[in-house]
């Protein structure tokens, strides 16, 4: 979807935010660049939708180079979220979304329709919120506000930096929560700048590592942890690392029966029915022992069954247990292979 | 108050039209202002290499005076309303040029970023983003360059311009605080009253932007028609007169009679005249028979045939309690008695105008060549301070009474020269706050005495009988004392410019009206 070809970016001023960066961004993933702050992560963003140029290599969209298109005509294919939002003061919570549909000449009704589905799309309901002003809304408010106005003319890519780093924690958290979920649904090819390796981790598919504007390594999130290509990445994750594995590795990735089969259910359940408390296997394990500790009832367990019988049932303590086996097992895989 | 209200009702017809003038003046440059300056503004926002540039070149525009900027403009684009539009113009572009310039660098950058990463063209993002978030502080920017402007087109009038700024400073000359009232009050309502209407544009101003655009045009393409037009119609013979020479007994009125002159008439500044018809913006001036440029720009005094003009006999005046308590300076002053022909002072005056010299060392070498001592200048807190009118002979006959006093007495004299007209200056003596200064026969018997038509009539153009008359009257009158004439006349004249007088064999005034009449039969 997006190839990066030996991509440098030298500032007239002689900085080198970007150094021979290569690498290839497939449709329909969630795609992080992470790096501490200056490493050049929202140069190489920008030269995406062209608002930098790069001084030397190529980028490749769809296939086609960048440089051959329009710049205006590429960026109202791509959607932009940055930081700091930057709602149109002047326009309506509406007419902000109705912003690229209306440079692209889409008839009135028609981004009614659409903008009225992309609030309640992201929390707002278009009743309260369509003729507000921005200044008029809290901070999450706005950022979901400007998610709306990135996804207005459906396009099939979205930038996006650091787009929930001006959040309190809180609102974060659920903001996050929210477009997580609203990624799995929307099927685009996501780039997500953030220094917020938490961040990178819950929403990205594979992550690209950058340091002094050299890529240090691209790959999954648990490629990175436990396959650190140098010492920079390993040293990149090492303050948080415990919490870090936690969230890279998953309920399937620590269970007996491997290839997904049966089900898995809370014990004791929740609600009445036992079916209906189901949890997906693809769980990160500390969401999952986050939730046990917010359950009200005691020794909560997680069973499996396959074909109506129980296969396995983990505590809190078994879960640990795997999660240090696979552990284990991942680094004699890295030793032998 | 009622004054001023009876002094509106009988020239209502007058200060309309001025209003008018004034409202002219001030909208047209405004609107070439805000055609020009945001633009500019916007360049300064675009390319940061020329932002510093531009917004000191308007700044400095800024810091010149107003009077100077339209003493720049006279020789470039001559008297009426094009210089003045022009300077006007320039006053405006400050505060224009500087709020487009910070209005528009004051919106977000994330905004103008997410404008751009959205696939807007710089047109778009100038149009729909950045001009309509800076429009308030543009629109401040333009308010301010109203009220400015409303301000100053009342000097506009000095150049012939018109404006509420004739009746001002006619009242200014004459010290006639109604007559300044009526220029003043128009103005100060006139900037409230546009300030108004430019908030109320303000608020609605998206729904106004289009036709005040179009509006822009076509008063753009008026004032180009208009200015055009001015610089092309010159061939009509126009006098300038100064404004207290309008108001005057022995001024303008009484001397078309006299003559039966009929020609158009500029309004303007006494010290901006010569150079008007130097530049032949005008072709008749009204002016002072002893003034330096008639030498330097080789003009010629046209004779008053029918002796209109009373005789302007030069003569120090003091109060008689004064004259009595210091008769050691009385004598001092009268050490220069007789001692300066009029063509003496002509060239005293031209010394300073036209080559340049300071008053001061014109003074001493004239009071050097007379072998009066001149050598002790004393600095301390001024006993005598001495006054007079803006004219370039009053600046040189205070310094020579200065150094006379200081060096045949042992008081300490400062000057306070340049006070705009003959009733600011006499107020001046009356009420103490100067103790001297150099006064002419014919204006103290028209301007401060006036007496019956029969009186002047009988004194006729007698010199002597003027002076004596008007020495007696001052001090039965004022407790004034006239001491003895310094020997020049500086009379009210007629000048045209030599070449052209001699071209149309005009030597007199009545020439110059029969020149006028057979001009009009044509
Ligand atoms: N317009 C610019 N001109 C000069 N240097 C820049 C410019 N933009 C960014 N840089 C420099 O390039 C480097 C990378 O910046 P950036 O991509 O913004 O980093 P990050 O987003 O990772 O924090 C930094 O050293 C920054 O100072
Ligand atoms: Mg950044």
């Amino acid at each position: 979807m997006i190839q990066f070809q030996t991509v440098t970016k030298i500032f007239k001023d002689g900085t080198t935010a970007v150094d021979e960066l290569s690498f290839h961004i497939r449709e329909g993933e969630t795609f992080g660049l992470i790096g501490t702050s200056g490493c050049g992560k929202t140069t190489t963003l920008k030269m995406i939708n062209r608002l930098v140029e790069p001084t030397s290599g190529t980028i490749q969209i769809n296939g086609s180079e960048s440089t051959s298109q329009d710049p205006e005509e590429l960026r109202r294919q791509i959607g932009y979220v940055i930081q700091d939002v930057g709602l149109f003061p002047h326009y309506s919570v509406q007419q902000n979304i109705a912003t690229v549909p209306k440079l692209l000449h889409w008839d009135e009704r028609r981004i009614a329709s659409r903008s009225e589905e992309l609030l309640q799309m992201v929390g707002l309901d278009p009743e309260t919120y369509s003729e507000r002003k921005p200044q008029s809304l809290s901070g999450g408010q706005q950022q979901r506000v400007g998610l709306a106005r990135a996804l207005a003319a459906n396009p099939p890519i979205i930038l996006m930096d650091e787009p929930f780093g001006a959040l309190d924690p809180i609102t974060k958290r659920q903001i996050r929560a929210e477009v997580s979920s609203l990624f799995k649904h929307i099927n685009k090819t996501i780039v997500l700048v953030t220094h917020d390796v938490f961040e990178s981790f819950e929403l990205c598919d594979r992550l690209c590592l950058l340091d002094d504007g050299k890529m240090q390594q691209i790959g999954t999130p648990q490629e990175l942890l436990f396959e650190p290509a140098n010492n920079f990445v390993d040293s990149f994750f090492a303050s948080n690392r415990f919490q870090l594995e936690l969230l890279s590795v998953t309920l399937s990735d620590i269970l007996e029966q491997k290839n997904g089969e049966g089900e898995l259910y809370w014990s004791p359940p929740l609600k009445e029915e036992q079916e209906d408390d189901e949890v997906k296997p693809n769980r990160t394990l500390y969401h999952i022992l986050e939730e046990m500790e917010q359950r009200p009832q005691e020794n909560l367990a997680i069973i499996h069954r396959v074909e109506k019988r129980v296969i396995d049932s983990l505590g809190f303590s078994d879960l640990l247990d795997r999660f240090q086996q696979y552990k284990r097992k991942r680094k004699r895989r890295e030793q032998d292979g | 108050m009622v004054d001023l209200w009876q002094f509106i009702v009988s020239n209502q017809a007058e200060i309309l039209d001025q209003t008018i003038e004034h409202i002219g003046l001030t909208f047209v440059s405004l609107l070439i202002a805000m055609a020009i300056g945001v633009p500019l503004g916007l360049l300064a926002t675009r390319l940061e290499k020329v932002s510093g540039p531009v917004l000191g070149a308007v700044g400095v525009i800024q810091t010149i005076p107003s009077i100077a900027l339209l003493g720049f403009m006279l020789p470039l684009l001559g008297i009426g309303a094009l210089p003045a539009i022009v300077a006007l113009f320039l006053y405006a572009l400050l505060p224009i040029v500087r709020n487009t310039y910070s209005g528009i660098n004051e919106v977000e950058t994330s905004v103008t970023e997410s404008a751009r990463g959205m696939g807007m063209t710089g047109g778009q993002i100038l149009r729909k983003v950045e001009l309509p978030l800076a429009t308030p502080v543009i629109f401040a920017g333009i308010r301010a360059a109203t009220v400015i402007n409303v301000g100053v087109a009342t000097l506009c009038a000095l150049i012939g311009a018109g404006g509420l700024g004739e009746f001002i400073f006619r009242g200014i000359a004459l010290n006639n605080s109604i007559m300044i009232l009526a220029g003043a009050l128009p103005a100060a309502l006139l900037a409230l009253g546009f300030d108004f209407v430019l908030g109320l544009l303000e608020r609605n101003v998206s729904k106004f932007l289009k036709p005040l655009s179009y509006g822009l045009a076509v008063v753009l393409v008026f004032v180009s028609l208009y200015s055009v037009s001015t610089v092309f119609s010159q061939d009509q013979f126009r006098i300038g007169v100064p404004p207290e020479f309008l108001e005057r007994a022995d001024g303008y009125k009484g001397l078309t009679q006299q003559y039966d002159l009929d020609m158009p008439v500029v309004e303007m500044n006494a010290s901006l005249m010569y150079q008007a018809l130097d530049n032949k913006r005008v072709d008749v001036i009204v002016g002072y028979s002893t003034d330096g440029r008639i030498e330097a720009f080789d003009l010629k005094v046209l004779k008053d045939d029918k002796n209109y003009f009373p005789p302007y006999e030069c003569a120090p005046i003091v109060k008689e309690d004064f004259a009595e308590n210091y008769p050691d300076v009385i004598a001092a002053i009268n050490k220069l008695a007789g001692k300066i022909s009029t063509q003496q002072m002509t060239q005293l005056n031209s010394a300073v105008d036209h080559k340049g010299q300071e008053e001061r060392a014109v003074a001493k070498e004239y009071l050097q060549v007379l072998d009066f001592r001149t050598e002790i200048n004393r600095q301390g807190d001024p006993d005598i301070l001495i006054g007079g009118k803006l004219q370039t002979e009053q600046f040189i006959l205070a310094h020579m009474y200065r150094m006379l006093i200081e060096n045949y007495t042992s008081l300490d004299v400062g000057l306070r020269s340049g006070l705009a007209g003959t009733q600011i200056v006499f107020n001046a003596l009356t009420n103490n706050e100067i103790q001297l200064y150099p006064e002419y026969t014919g204006t103290g018997l028209h301007v401060l005495l006036p007496p019956s038509k029969q009186v002047t009539d009988s004194l006729g153009n007698d010199r002597d009988a003027v002076y004596n008359y008007v020495a007696e009257q001052s001090l039965q009158q004022f407790n004034i004392r006239w001491l003895q004439p310094l020997g020049f006349e500086n009379t009210y004249a007629l000048i045209m410019r030599r070449e052209q007088a001699e071209q149309l064999g005009i030597e007199t005034i009545s020439d110059l009206a029969d020149y006028l009449s057979a001009d009009e039969i044509e």
